[in-house]
C-alpha cells in the first residue's frame, strides 16, 4: 500500500500549503466508491444534481474513451482521504475541425475554496495538454468544463484562469397532469426496440444530434459504454419507425433513475436523448414522441418529467418544450476557454 | 476433466455418451437445448448462459457437479437434467429439471437419464435426516406426450395444471382502486419489502416453498427484475398488492412478437375481495400498450383457491398451453 502510493503520487507545483495534502493518480476500480463518495457529497450540497451510481463509474472505467484512467485521472488526498478528483478525456467534434479536452472537476464541498480547484485545475491542463501535443495543430482546440452555477468556488477558480461561458444549458419539467396530445404524422410507426435494433437506433441518434452546438464524434467505446451505462433503459425509449424502410427515424430515450428518485423523495422520470433524423424534421414527429412519453411516464405511475435542453439550440427545441408545458427551473453551463498553441 | 457418467441400458445410439457438469463452459448448451424447447412450444421464456451464469451463483440445494447430468451424441449436449430440493411446508420436494432436445426425444436417450435422477435424489434425501415425507416433483407441457409417456412410466401422476394465458392490448378493461389504496413505483430501498410481501401473499398456494435470500438476489440480478415496471399498490407505508410486470426482450427478438408478461401478481390476504388484483393488471395492461408492446401474458395454477384464474379470464386471457405437474413419492 505505502509503496503504491508512493508510486502514484504527483507533485503540483501550485497545490496549496496544506499539512498532508497528496495528490496520486487513479489506481483501479478499488477508487471508483471513492469518486462516487465525492459526487454524492456535492449532490448534498446542491451542487451537483444527479445521482451517479457505481454501476456507470464502472462503465466509464470499462470504456473510458479517449481517456487512460490510470493516467487522466488524479485523486487529492488529506490525510491518505480522498477529498477531490478530476478526470480528463478528449473528443473530436463532428462537424467542425475542433477538438474539445474536457475536465471533470469534483471537490468535497468542506475542501472547496482553499486553493484545491486551482491544482486540480493545473494538472489537469498540463495533462491535456501533453496528450494534445500529440494531436494535429491546425484544428481549434479549447478546454471545457461543465458545472452548476451553484459550482461558485469552481466557477471563480476558472475564471481567474481565463474561462468563460461558452453555452448554458437549461434543466426543464413538467407534472404528469393536464396531458398534452399529438399523433406522429403518416407514414411512421411506434414499436419497441429489439436487441438487434439498438446499433441502429444509436446510429439514428448520432445523425439525430448531429447539428447540435459542439456534438462530438462519437466511438465504438462510445457505444459499449452506452450499453452498460443504468440510464440505457430501452423498454421505456419511444422510437418513430420509417414505415418504409423499417429505419428509425426519431426517438426519446427515456430513462428512470430509480436511486436519484429516492434521494429526492420524488418520481421523476427523464424524456432525454430526444432527436429527429434530419428528413423527417418540421412534422411533429419530436411533438408526438414526447407526448406519448409523457403518457408513458404516468402509466409508469411517475409524477414528473425532466430534460436538459441547450438554450441556444438552433432547432428551436426550447421552444417545443416549453409549448409541451415543461418549464425551466435550473441552469448549467460550459466554460470554456483556447488552450494555447504547442510550444514550439 | 473426466466427467463420465457410465450407466447400464442405454439405446444404440452412435456417439452417445453420459456425463456430468463441467461448469460455466455447459452453459451455452443448456441455453441452447432451452431454446430448441421452446421453439417447439414446450417451455416458456427465454433462457441464455448468462441467465444461467445468474442462477448458478445463487444455487442452493444443488451441488451442480454431482446434481446433474447430460446426455451427449458425438459430443454434443442433447439432453440435461438437473436436481434440487426444497421444503414445501412439511415436506421435501426433489425438484427435476428435465430439458431435452425435442427432435431426438424419442430416441430413448432419456430413460436412463430419469432413472439417474431418482437415484441420485435417493442419496441427497437419505442424506437430509427427518421423517417428513419426500416426494419427486416434474413440469411439463401437457403436449409433451414423450415426456409424458416417460413420468407415467416410471410410475408419476399429473396432480396440478398450470394454464399459460395470453391477451392483446386492446379493449382494456377500466378498473379502479379501492378507497385509501395508491399506486406508485417502489423505492430502491422498497424493492425487498415488495419481494418479501409478494411471499406473504403467496405462502397460503399449493406448493408454495419458502422462498430465501439466495432467491432474491438471483431475482435481483437477473434480466426480469425490471422495478420500474411494476405495478405496486400500497397501504400507507406497506406494499399490499402487486403485478411484477416484465419484458423479456431476447425472447421477444427470437420468436418475432411484441410481449410483455403480467407476472407475480399477488394480493395480501386481507385486501382480497376488493378488486385490487383486478385494478393492477388494467393498469398493467395499460403500460404495456403505451410501451407499444402487443400482448400480455402469464401463468397460472388452474385450481388457485383465490380464483385467479377466473379473474383472468374475466380480463380477457385466454389459455394457449398447458403444463402439468407430476409428483412420485420417493420410496420410503
Amino acid at each position: 500500500m505505502k509503496n503504491d502510493s508512493i508510486k502514484s503520487e504527483v507533485f503540483i507545483p501550485e497545490a496549496p500549503r496544506i499539512n498532508n495534502l497528496r495528490f496520486r493518480l487513479f489506481r483501479d476500480e478499488n477508487d471508483l466508491p471513492e469518486m462516487v463518495r465525492i459526487t454524492d457529497a456535492l449532490r448534498d450540497a446542491g451542487q451537483f444534481l444527479h445521482v451517479v451510481s457505481l454501476e456507470d463509474l464502472t462503465s466509464w472505467f470499462q470504456h473510458p474513451g479517449n481517456c487512460d484512467p490510470r493516467q487522466d485521472a488524479l485523486f487529492a488526498e488529506l490525510n491518505d482521504q480522498p477529498v477531490g478528483y478530476t478526470r480528463v478525456f478528449w473528443e473530436q467534434e463532428e462537424t467542425r475541425p475542433a477538438r474539445i479536452y474536457t475536465i471533470i472537476l469534483r471537490i468535497l464541498p468542506e475542501h472547496q475554496g482553499k486553493g484545491l480547484e486551482q491544482a486540480l485545475l493545473g494538472w489537469a491542463e498540463r495533462r491535456l495538454a501533453a496528450i494534445a501535443a500529440g494531436h494535429p495543430q491546425e484544428m481549434e482546440r479549447v478546454y471545457s468544463v461543465f458545472l452548476t452555477e451553484e459550482c461558485s468556488a469552481l466557477k471563480k477558480a476558472l475564471e481567474t484562469r481565463g474561462y468563460q461561458p461558452a453555452r448554458y444549458f437549461v434543466r426543464m419539467r413538467r407534472e404528469l397532469e393536464n396531458l398534452p396530445e399529438a399523433s406522429l404524422p403518416e407514414g411512421i410507426e411506434l414499436r419497441p426496440a429489439l436487441p438487434k435494433d439498438y446499433r441502429a437506433i444509436w446510429d439514428a441518434s448520432v445523425e439525430g444530434f448531429r447539428d447540435e452546438w459542439s456534438s462530438t464524434q462519437v466511438t465504438e467505446e462510445d457505444y459499449q459504454r452506452w450499453l452498460t451505462e443504468s440510464s440505457f433503459q430501452p423498454a421505456i425509449w419511444q422510437i418513430a419507425w420509417d414505415k418504409q424502410n423499417n429505419t428509425p427515424v426519431g426517438m426519446v430515450l427515456n430513462y428512470i433513475n430509480a436511486l436519484e428518485n429516492e434521494y429526492y423523495e420524488r418520481f421523476r422520470g427523464y424524456t432525454e436523448g430526444i432527436c429527429v433524423v434530419p428528413a423527417w424534421r418540421g412534422r411533429g414527429v419530436a411533438r408526438a414522441l414526447i407526448c406519448r412519453s409523457l403518457a408513458m411516464m404516468k402509466a409508469l405511475n411517475m409524477r414528473e418529467a425532466a430534460l436538459t435542453v441547450d438554450s441556444e439550440n438552433p432547432s428551436g427545441a426550447q421552444r417545443l418544450y416549453l409549448g409541451l408545458g415543461y418549464q425551466p427551473y435550473h441552469t448549467a453551463l460550459d466554460m470554456r476557454k483556447p488552450m494555447p498553441a504547442n510550444p514550439a | 476433466m473426466n466427467t463420465t457418467i457410465n450407466l447400464p441400458n442405454i439405446p444404440n445410439v452412435p456417439g452417445l455418451q453420459y456425463r456430468g457438469f463441467r461448469g460455466e463452459e455447459d452453459f451455452p448448451a443448456m441455453a441452447e437445448i432451452w431454446d430448441q424447447m421452446r421453439f417447439a412450444g414446450l417451455v416458456e421464456g427465454s433462457y441464455t448462459a448468462e441467465d444461467l451464469s445468474v442462477e448458478f451463483r445463487h444455487l442452493y440445494n444443488c451441488d451442480p457437479f454431482q446434481d446433474i447430468i447430460f446426455a451427449e451424441i458425438n459430443g454434443k449436449a442433447v439432453a440435461c437434467a438437473r436436481s434440487i430440493w426444497l421444503q414445501e411446508g412439511e415436506r421435501k420436494i426433489f425438484y427435476q429439471y428435465f430439458h431435452i432436445n425435442p427432435e431426438i426425444q424419442d430416441l430413448g436417450i432419456d430413460l436412463p437419464m430419469q432413472e439417474w435422477l431418482e437415484n441420485r435424489q435417493q442419496e441427497i434425501s437419505r442424506a437430509i435426516p427427518g421423517e417428513d415425507e419426500r416426494v419427486y416433483v416434474q413440469h411439463c407441457a401437457q403436449h409433451d406426450a414423450r415426456r409424458v409417456q416417460v413420468l407415467e412410466s416410471f410410475g408419476y401422476s399429473a396432480v396440478r395444471w398450470f394454464f399459460s394465458m395470453s391477451r392483446g392490448l386492446d379493449d382494456i378493461p377500466e378498473a379502479e382502486l379501492p378507497e385509501g389504496i395508491i399506486v406508485r413505483p417502489a423505492m430502491p430501498g422498497e424493492y425487498h419489502d415488495v419481494w418479501a410481501g409478494a411471499n406473504v401473499a403467496f405462502s397460503e398456494h399449493w406448493g408454495f416453498s419458502e422462498p430465501r435470500e439466495e432467491d432474491y438476489q438471483s431475482w435481483r440480478e437477473s434480466r426480469w427484475f425490471q422495478p420500474t415496471l411494476w405495478q405496486v399498490a400500497w397501504d400507507g407505508d406497506k406494499p399490499i398488492g402487486q403485478v411484477e410486470n416484465h419484458i423479456d426482450s431476447v425472447e421477444n427478438e427470437k420468436l418475432g412478437r411484441l410481449r410483455g408478461y403480467t407476472e407475480g401478481i399477488s394480493v395480501l390476504k386481507p385486501y382480497r375481495g376488493k378488486g385490487i388484483a383486478r385494478a393492477l393488471i388494467a393498469r398493467s395492461l395499460r403500460m404495456l400498450k403505451v410501451l407499444n408492446l402487443q400482448e400480455a401474458a402469464l401463468t397460472v395454477d388452474s385450481d388457485n383457491a383465490t380464483g385467479a384464474l377466473g379473474l383472468y379470464e374475466s380480463m380477457g386471457y385466454r389459455t394457449y398451453r398447458t403444463m402439468v405437474e407430476y409428483r412420485k413419492a420417493l420410496p420410503g
